[in-house]
């Protein structure tokens, strides 16, 4: 099952357990359900999601064009999910790249469309911008949503820093500024001692940290 | 009793000095006494002293499982001395004593508290928590004597703090009466609370005979010439040497001249110059002295042996063991008279006042001129030595700590509590259409007897006034906020939703978990979709049960229903409450090593209903019925696990069908889908329909009134997740004869209160249930009266309530979680990031979770870096196939690697989805998490990896993982000539094969292969504590199962048809010189010269060292005719060549295992083989021998071969079983797990 696949499963499981909790039978329709869920997988709130259909189960037609309407050319979003790397490391880190717009995302000579990121110092200056760029070497559609490992190269001093991985098209410009939508991730450079920390441990040392700061 | 015995020293500064051999042989005799007695003892070490852990478990191998065994680890450094280590050592002693509070002790026995100074040893008392602890005191020197032995500030302040620690010992184990009298003197003890175990020497030291050689070869060795007056002991302040040797120079010239003083001990270069000094100021001559330095136990044995007398002027001792070992060696020995030293002599005329130099020289002089008293001391020596026994000393711990220890009930926190525990309570209350909110609405006031509860929910409104007036309600983001006000937790876990809340709150503030459902499959699935985590449900799986539940996710429609989702609630519990045994023992199938005394079984509370007669015809009344109306019941939603279509149909077929005034109620929801409609048409198409009844949903108070109405309760599963029963609970609390069929929970209920049939019963096992009832009235009223009577005295409010008082109690009374160890963090010296990365990982290290599957881990460094389809990673690819998908029940296979320039191992999960042929990012590869019980295993064969992670690995193998690497061959080890010169292969291997028989076990491919190993570690004679452990399994040879490669090329119809005009010999496998390809072609060069129509067929790509023989190959005049070469073959052309050929060649120098030859009996193909060990092994009895000597040479047996062609018919169709990849995997795993067993 690919990715797409599979968050479409998943929608759909989110949205027949909300149905059937909140949803009066007779407007426990497929139809309505089926309506959801391409809503949610275009990145729709749930929380909005439940109190919506719990106000106003019924689907009304016209709301389909006013959602694209609003929507953005898409969105990266860092998948790392143990927010730490060595101090100078070189990684690989995934990040969740959806299309929303209506030209492919790939990267050829015609279209010099990267992955990169910036980093930003916990005041919010800019440690470096100019993030290594990491080519699209597949071609992803309008409404795909696809997971890319990117080269990512760790701050040389270790701190508090904002990852933001986005996307440029080279020499033309950096699309956060163009309508995609971006997210930040806190990361936490550290020097390497000893071997890496497990989840559990890096789990305990953020709780530590918190301690600490209170 | 639980007796926990801290071996720090036997670990840290001590480890090599008197209280280092102490700790081992005092922890070694208790055990053994203790566990006779049927206490349990468990070991604690320390894993920052890597190199002594082995030893110290060797040691105990005999006495203590080594499940008993614990290690825990400080954040390091945190050595007393260096100040920058101030957070991390107080901090640490938190966490000691966490940890030790999660072994659950009755007492803790710490062997040597004043550990710590330089090294990164902790041991504390009452920094975390109160635990009954008992302390091993040896002497209270510096505190008495605080200068010069505390002038050190440092030291000073290190010492004082143990002091302190020491005070709150419950009980002292004090090596002698002196020194029981010195903590009743200068620390306050009173009498009660310490008491004398005495000590002994090590058996080592013994009267012994020397040989006169043997005498003058050690006496010259030291420049020792005359007779021996002895000292050992060290040299410090209070050991008095220096009076010693003034005192001796007193003595007569005439006595003198006889006798040499040896001072046996290490001794620094200023006071070796020192004590010359005093020696020479007081005439004493150069060799009168004898200054040995440190001498081996063997010299020192030796020398108490030889020696005319021993003197002792220390005089101030905790115990004065060299005095012991000297009486032992059956030496005359005197001694001063003070502190503990004349108890240890036990004679009055062999003391002297070691402040008084005259009576030292007169004592002196006594026993080595008065032949009668040195006579006296001897003898006494003998026999006072006598007295001094390990079996005494560990007697009297045993009895001490028995005495003060052994009447503690559990030690529970509660008892510290003025007022009554405050309790955060979590459950979805009543109005919330879920059972458990009316449970807790049930609960809650039972329990308040007990605690003062505030309620955690997510809900806007709670219809119970009784909560609402009597608990403080919260919300979950105020619990995070403030879990530290709360002295006790309660999690209500069931299947829907209205748990999903409590998800992230167990995560941070582990509780007691009550589990209503067993699954949680439904919950998992909708957080997943609430909380916007796509892969929640997928991860969950996972974690609770590795890839064959992913895999499952992918193929089945029904996972929620084969695998649990439970594991991580459980994980994050601090006990685990179920309400039947069915769940417990659900829980031991699926997480086969879970402790029971992780979990409790408390009954489902019910409030005895009001039942009457009048009150159930008033009921049918009000329902419709007529009062003489008969109610057959089922109750809760109709649905297919409830087999409500069997009951329907075995009512049609019971007498009850005939009688007009009976009824079949299914009290409850129609299931809206396929089938409920199904129920629905059985039920319209029913002879009986007019009496059959669905009610629909229900209010809690119709629900009740039809409890009340009905005559009889039936209530089936077909599939049960573990849910406990409520609605038969519900039956039998209203009185009602009930017929339950024996699946899940429901088996767990009484006979006598219950009409039970069989979990899967036939249609007419229930039809005769029901008619049964229909006819027995008086089984029919004993079922009721033993129902309500069971309600009434296991299921009672006050019952349950108790219950779960005395479970949470108990739970907490050894639970220390890492929360709790964070709260309690002092962070009044200065850190910084390092400080808390350490401490976290040794968090980690240190507390368990509260359940956790043994993994196997197996190390594939090298297949996930690449697949250069050697044959050894066809292996490593077979195995690791069977074991994803059939995991060895009671652990989880988890795929790992490691990079050569990183320290640490990886899950590497990515790699192993990909490898199943799914997604691979739904997982995420991290950092390895293992504990003790986990076996690792090194499949892959990656040299660098098993040399850059030794550390790791050993410190995996101290945590009490089972390390064990497959070894597939020794052929750079015996053939290094085989392999180019530069490549330095024999080096490497050699490397390779020390480090991975440093571990605990070898698994070899072959038999051979494991004689080889063995016969390799005899010659490097290598240093192990434990021998290691070699067995062997062999590779598993069905194609059909390794995914084979297919294709043909365009050739291959006419070189088969050359291969079946005349018989044709094939030889598979790489060439390179240990082949044997060349001796093969000069054999077969040899026959064609003899006119012999015979076919040489070679499959296999070029590898090193055979320029000359690919030229000659490649140049040959046979070559195409009766000579093929195939490089690169696909599985399937070689399957074809194999049908075609009418023999496979063997000529290995050496193999591993021998595939090929498998390969050829699958074929029905015969064999020529080498005659080495691995080919006799693994061959069948198709296979002919050739070696080098006459008349078994190749090309003898090769005429042998082609002059009696039915020979080799009948040797090919010769069968033995050959083995599959499941069977060889599954070998392969019983060799690991049996072993980690036999560990245990």
């Amino acid at each position: 099952m690919d990715f797409a696949s599979l968050r479409r499963r998943n929608k759909n499981v989110l949205v027949e357990h909300a149905f059937n909790l909140f949803v009066e039978p007779n407007n426990n329709i497929q139809s309505n359900k089926e309506y959801w869920v391409e809503k949610l997988l275009k990145g729709h709130d749930v929380l909005d999601f439940i109190e919506e259909i719990k106000a106003r189960p019924q689907v009304f037609e016209d709301e389909e064009a006013t959602i694209n309407n609003i929507a953005s050319m898409g969105s990266v979003k860092s998948k790392l999910e143990n927010p730490v790397l060595d101090v100078g490391s070189s990684q690989k880190i995934k990040v969740e790249l959806y299309n929303n717009s209506n030209k492919d995302f790939s990267t050829s000579a015609a279209n010099p469309l990267y992955l990169a990121y910036h980093w930003y110092e916990e005041n919010g200056s800019v440690y470096e911008f100019e993030g290594i760029r990491t080519p699209i070497n597949q071609t992803v559609r309008k409404g795909d949503l696809v997971v890319i490992e990117i080269e990512v190269r760790a701050p040389k001093e270790t701190g508090n820093y904002i990852f933001l991985p986005t996307l440029v098209v080279e020499g033309k410009a950096w699309l956060e500024n163009e309508g995609l939508e971006t997210f930040s991730q806190k990361i936490e450079v550290m020097a390497p001692v000893g071997p890496p920390l497990t989840r559990r441990a890096l789990n305990i040392y953020n709780s530590l940290k918190d301690n600490a700061a209170a | 009793m639980h007796i926990v015995i801290d071996m720090q020293g036997a670990q840290a500064e001590n480890r090599r000095r008197g209280i280092g051999r102490y700790s081992v042989a005092l922890a070694k005799e208790l055990s053994k006494q203790a566990i006779r007695e049927n206490h349990k003892v468990s070991i604690v070490l320390n894993g920052t002293f890597q190199d002594s852990i082995e030893k110290i478990k060797s040691l105990f191998s005999s006495i203590i499982s080594y499940n008993n065994v614990f290690v825990w680890q400080p954040a390091v450094p945190c050595a007393h001395i260096h100040v920058e280590n101030n957070w991390s050592r107080v901090n640490s002693e938190k966490l000691y004593e966490a940890f030790l509070k999660t072994l659950n002790p009755d007492v803790v026995l710490i062997t040597s508290l004043f550990e710590g100074l330089s090294q990164n040893a902790i041991t504390s008392i009452g920094k975390f928590c109160d635990l009954p602890t008992a302390v091993v005191l040896y002497d209270l020197i510096p505190y008495i004597h605080s200068s010069p032995y505390l002038d050190n500030p440092s030291v000073e302040n290190w010492y004082r703090e143990k002091i302190d620690f020491l005070k709150k010992s419950d009980h002292l184990l004090a090596i002698s009466e002196s020194s029981r009298q010195e903590a009743i003197k200068y620390l306050g003890y009173s009498n009660e609370r310490v008491s004398n175990i005495s000590t002994d020497a090590d058996p080592e030291f013994s009267i012994k005979k020397y040989t006169n050689e043997d005498k003058e070869e050690l006496l010259s060795r030291y420049g020792i010439t005359k007779k021996i007056v002895l000292y050992t002991g060290g040299i410090d302040y209070r050991k008095n040497i220096e009076n010693l040797i003034i005192s001796y120079s007193n003595l007569p010239d005439v006595i003198l001249s006889q006798h040499q003083m040896a001072i046996v001990c290490a001794i620094s270069p200023n006071d070796r110059l020192r004590l010359q000094t005093i020696a020479n100021d007081h005439g004493l001559s150069k060799d009168a002295i004898i200054l040995t330095d440190f001498v081996p136990e063997d010299d020192l044995i030796a020398l108490y042996n030889l020696c005319t007398l021993f003197v002792f002027p220390s005089w101030h001792e905790g115990f004065g063991l060299p005095v012991l070992e000297a009486m032992r060696c059956g030496a005359a020995v005197i001694g001063a008279n003070t502190s503990s030293i004349p108890e240890v002599i036990g004679l009055e005329e062999a003391l002297f006042d070691p402040k008084d130099n005259d009576s030292i020289t007169i004592k002196i002089q006594q026993a080595l001129t008065d032949v009668n008293f040195q006579k006296r001391l001897q003898i006494h020596a003998e026999k006072q030595a006598k007295n001094f026994s390990w079996h005494k000393t560990a007697k009297a711990s045993l009895e001490a700590i028995e005495k003060n220890f052994g009447s503690l009930n559990l030690v529970t926190d509660s008892k510290h509590f003025i007022k009554k525990p405050k309790m955060a309570y979590m459950s979805p209350l009543p109005p919330e259409r879920s059972g458990i909110s009316d449970y807790s609405a049930d609960l809650l006031p039972e329990l308040s007897k007990y605690y003062d509860i505030d309620v955690v929910v997510q809900q806007d409104y709670i219809s119970t006034e009784w909560i609402v007036n009597n608990c403080k309600v919260v919300t979950p983001n105020d619990f995070l906020n403030s879990h530290n006000l709360y002295d006790r937790v309660v999690y209500h876990f069931g299947n829907s939703e209205f748990h999903a809340y409590m998800l992230p709150l167990i995560e941070k503030v582990p509780g007691i978990v009550v589990m209503h459902d067993f699954f949680l499959s439904g919950l998992m699935a909708y957080n997943g979709g609430y909380a916007n985590l796509p892969f929640f449900y997928i991860q969950t799986l996972y974690s609770s049960h590795g890839y064959a539940a992913v895999k499952a996710y992918f193929e089945s429609d029904d996972t929620g229903w084969i695998y649990p989702c439970n594991k991580d609630v459980i994980s994050n519990s601090n006990g685990v409450i179920f309400h039947s045994p069915f769940s417990l023992k659900l829980t031991k199938e699926w997480y086969g090593d879970f402790s029971t005394d992780k979990s409790q079984v408390i009954p489902l509370l019910r409030v005895s209903a009001d039942v009457s007669d009048q009150r159930k015809i008033s009921a049918k009344l009000e329902l419709g019925f007529a009062k003489d109306d008969f109610l057959i019941c089922s109750f809760g939603m109709i649905g297919k696990p409830k087999l409500n279509d069997l009951l329907i149909k075995a009512w049609e077929n019971s007498l009850f069908s005939k009688n007009k005034n009976c009824f079949l109620v299914f009290v409850g929801q129609n299931e809206p889908a396929e089938y409920g409609l199904w129920i629905n048409e059985l039920i319209k198409n029913s002879p009986f329909a007019e009496n059959i009844i669905i009610t629909g949903w229900l209010s809690e108070q119709d629900f009740s009134k039809y409890l009340l109405a009905a005559d009889i309760g039936v209530q089936l599963r077909g599939l049960t997740r573990g849910e406990t029963s409520a609605a038969v609970l519900d039956c039998m609390n209203y009185g009602l004869p009930t017929i339950v069929n024996a699946n899940g929970s429901m088996a767990d209920l009484d006979d006598d209160a219950v009409l039970k049939i069989s979990d899967k019963f036939e249609s007419i096992e229930l039809e005769t249930a029901l008619d049964t009832l229909y006819k027995n009235s008086e089984l029919r009223a004993s079922l009721s009266s033993k129902a309500r009577q069971k309600v009434l005295l296991d299921h009672s409010p006050s019952v349950c309530g108790q219950s779960y008082y005395q479970a949470v109690e108990n739970f907490y009374s050894y639970s220390a979680s890492v929360h709790q160890i964070i709260d309690s963090l002092d962070n009044d010296y200065p850190f910084d990031t390092n400080h808390l990365r350490s401490f976290a990982s040794a968090i980690d290290r240190s507390i368990p979770k509260f359940y956790e599957q043994k993994q196997i881990l197996v190390d594939i460094s090298e297949l996930v870096n690449r697949d250069s389809k050697s044959g050894i990673q066809r292996v490593v690819k077979n195995v690791l196939k069977e074991w994803l998908v059939k995991p060895p029940s009671g652990y989880r296979v988890e795929p790992i690697y490691a990079m050569p320039d990183k320290t640490g191992f990886f899950y590497a999960r990515n790699f192993t989805l990909g490898f199943l042929e799914y997604a691979t990012h739904l997982l995420e590869d991290e950092p390895i998490s293992y504990r003790a019980g986990d076996v690792f295993v090194g499949l892959d064969l990656n040299f660098e990896v098993a040399q850059a992670q030794q550390n790791f690995i050993r410190n995996m193998r101290n945590s009490g993982v089972y390390v064990s690497y497959i070894v597939y061959d020794l052929l750079p080890i015996k053939f290094p000539e085989f392999w180019p010169p530069q490549s330095n292969v024999k080096k490497i291997y050699q490397s390779w094969l020390e480090v991975v028989t440093s571990y605990d076990s070898a698994v070899c491919i072959s038999q051979s292969v494991a004689s080889e190993l063995k016969e390799w570690m005899n010659e490097h004679s290598v240093h192990r504590e434990t021998p290691l452990k070699i067995s062997w399994f062999h590779l598993g040879s069905d194609l059909e199962n390794s995914a084979p490669s297919m294709g043909l090329p365009e050739n291959a119809d006419s070189v088969i048809t050359k291969l079946t005009k005349h018989p044709s010999f094939l030889m598979v496998g790489t060439l390179e010189p240990r082949k044997g390809y060349a001796e093969v072609l000069t054999a077969f060069e040899n026959l064609w010269k003899k006119g012999e129509k015979v076919n040489l067929v070679i499959v296999g790509k070029k590898g090193w060292l055979v320029d000359k023989l690919i030229n000659k190959i490649n140049s040959h005049p046979k070559l195409n005719k009766h000579l093929f070469w195939m490089e690169g073959v696909s599985d399937e052309y070689l399957n074809k060549i194999y049908k075609n050929s009418n023999c496979l060649i063997a000529a290995s120098y050496g193999e591993g295992f021998g595939l090929p030859l498998i390969e050829a009996a699958n074929h029905g193909v015969p064999v020529i083989a080498r005659d080495i060990p691995v080919f006799r092994e693994v061959s069948e009895s198709n296979t002919l021998f050739f070696s080098d000597e006459k008349p078994y040479n190749l090309l003898n047996v090769l005429h042998d071969f082609l002059a009696y062609p039915t020979a080799a018919i009948e040797i090919s169709s010769s069968q033995k079983s050959r083995l599959s990849w499941e069977e060889s995997a599954d070998n392969l795993l019983n060799a690991l797990t049996v072993e980690r067993n036999m560990n245990e």
